[in-house]
């Protein structure tokens, strides 16, 4: 599993609200900044375990 | 005198007055003599005509004196026509009449248990001194003997519409019983078999596969034989989890219920049915409060353990749940209920049914849901838009954001636990016009529980302008959709 950074989608400005989670197969989900998401719980648990974040393509 | 009619019959006593040597008209008697006709006069033995004397209270007066040598002799009733009253003490049994007491001669409050046979006591204490009387109609009270046995009053005892909700136990709730959701297996919106699992996924909906280090599982819904009697009101489906990889810890299956706060301090009655695919396998059930993020550590409860047979049975235990009290409560808590076993066999798998969770000690029979509340329920946790039949259904409507982007407007069917995480899968495209172009890719949403925008990339770029507008949905392709997860 993999995070990257998105861009928001009307102001083509690297989004706050949500970042890209992409899994081994390469599925792509979009998490929202929400701290009860699951999804984004279990992305700052990767953050805190040393892992870093993509930049945006 | 004479009396008309019936004159009370009362006691009286007779009195001889003797008189030798006298030579008087008047004598006084030791008695009250009331007239002439209660005294026998005689002189010498020779009865004297009443006309021959006359009474007054106690004086006798002889129309003729006496002489000397005559004897008078006289013998009177006293009293007549006054009443005596038996002395204190001296009325005897004899002297009543059969049934002559009657109940207005008795004191209130004065028969005592001792004036009462001893069979009417025996009778009384054994609550059966009525069992031939007419319907009590009145309160059952009595201090502490007088009791209704255990299981005696039937439910024709009972008025219509006459027990309340206060007279229910607080484990007897009818409805939402099962804090389990989807506890028959009937919603399967990711789809109905998923081979080689080696990490946690969802499969049915709200149950989890959690497979351990090294093992491989197939979770898959299977259907009951119409008319089946093994389960108990027809279900349509039972989970099957076949372990195909052997791995060295166990094989999980769970369900977390939302928020800690579920069942905390409270024993819980679990049932379902199970068996083994084949052979005997053991089978364990325990219970996790998880406190969230930045909460307390979890909590483990339970370990009870049933041992599975070919044979569907049914397994059914209590479990105390811990307090919470103390506890902190962090983002995303809740109550996982697990199943887990050995997953070091790889012939003796596990079908599952009909999983039950209440609050109480004793488990009630399965509460079964529509298959709409059911899905409902599942829906606040995720959401699925699929294309089945036709297969170009469509799921939103956007307008264009940029030439090549679409922004596209979703209204779920149910206000999801929090912010949803979004994806999709299969073709995906945007109808606009007689044209359609396939989704690349989406950069980003803006989406609250209820709904939101999704922007989506197609491929090319159709949109000249920003008045463009488009639906967004499956292009022929029935194994597209949108999804939307919100599970804890």
């Amino acid at each position: 599993m993999r995070y990257k950074k998105t861009i928001d989608g009307i102001t083509e400005l690297e989004s706050t609200t949500c970042i890209k989670k992409i899994n081994d197969s390469g599925k792509e989900w979009i998490v929202p900044v929400v701290e009860d998401n699951t999804d984004y719980i279990e992305y700052l648990e990767w953050v805190a375990e040393g892992n870093t974040i993509e930049e945006p393509a | 005198m004479s009396y008309l009619g019936r004159v009370t019959n009362k006691p009286s006593d007779i009195r001889v007055f003797d008189v030798t040597g006298s030579t008087s008209a008047t004598h006084t008697l030791t008695w009250t003599a009331p007239n002439e006709q209660s005294l026998i006069v005689t002189i010498n033995g020779v009865k004297q005509h009443e006309d021959a004397y006359s009474v007054s209270g106690v004086t006798l007066t002889l129309t003729s004196a006496l002489v000397s040598t005559d004897k008078l002799e006289v013998v009177g009733i006293n009293d007549i026509g006054t009443t005596i009253t038996p002395a204190q003490g001296s009325v005897n049994t004899d002297q009543l009449a059969t049934d002559a007491v009657s109940t207005v001669k008795i004191a209130d409050d004065s028969v005592t248990d001792a004036k009462l046979a001893n069979s009417i006591n025996t009778d009384i204490a054994a609550n059966t001194a009525k069992v031939t009387n007419a319907t009590h109609t009145g309160d059952v009270t009595g201090a502490t003997a007088l009791t209704i046995a255990a299981d005696a009053v039937t439910t024709a005892k009972i008025v219509d519409d006459a027990v309340t909700a206060a007279k229910l136990a607080d484990s007897a709730y009818l409805a939402n019983r099962n804090r389990i959701i989807n506890g028959n297996f009937d919603v399967w919106q990711r789809g109905t078999s998923f081979a080689s699992q080696t990490a946690e996924a969802y499969f049915a909906d709200r149950w989890k596969v959690k497979p351990a280090t090294g093992c491989t599982m197939t979770v898959s819904r299977q259907a009951f034989t119409i008319g089946q009697t093994d389960v108990p009101y027809e279900p349509t489906y039972f989970l099957r989890a076949d372990i195909t990889t052997a791995g060295s810890a166990n094989a999980e299956i769970m369900q977390k219920i939302e928020d800690v706060r579920t069942f905390a301090g409270q024993t819980i009655a679990v049932s379902f049915w199970a068996k083994s695919t084949a052979g005997t396998q053991t089978l364990t059930c325990r219970t996790i409060q998880e406190f969230g993020s930045g909460g307390s550590a979890n909590v483990v409860s339970g370990g009870t353990t049933a041992v599975l047979t070919s044979s569907w049975q049914k397994v059914t235990f209590s479990v105390a749940i811990a307090s919470i009290s103390g506890k902190t409560i962090g983002s995303g808590s809740a109550f996982s209920f697990n199943f887990y076993w050995p997953n070091s066999s790889t012939s003796n798998d596990v079908d599952l049914a009909q999983v039950q969770v209440e609050a109480g000690s004793a488990y009630t029979p399965f509460e079964y849901k529509t298959y709409g509340q059911e899905l409902e329920a599942c829906q606040r946790y995720y959401t699925r838009l699929t294309s089945p039949n036709p297969a170009n259904a469509t799921f939103g409507f956007g307008t264009a954001a940029t030439s090549s982007r679409m922004t596209t407007q979703f209204n779920l069917p149910t206000t999801m636990r929090t912010t949803p995480t979004t994806g999709y899968g299969g073709t995906l495209s945007v109808l606009f016009g007689t044209f359609r172009n396939n989704i690349t890719s989406s950069p980003d949403s803006q989406l609250a529980p209820q709904g939101g925008y999704v922007n989506y990339d197609v491929s090319g770029t159709p949109f000249t302008a920003y008045t463009y507008s488009g639906l967004i949905g499956a292009n022929n392709d029935t194994s597209t959709y949108v999804e939307f997860i919100a599970e804890l």
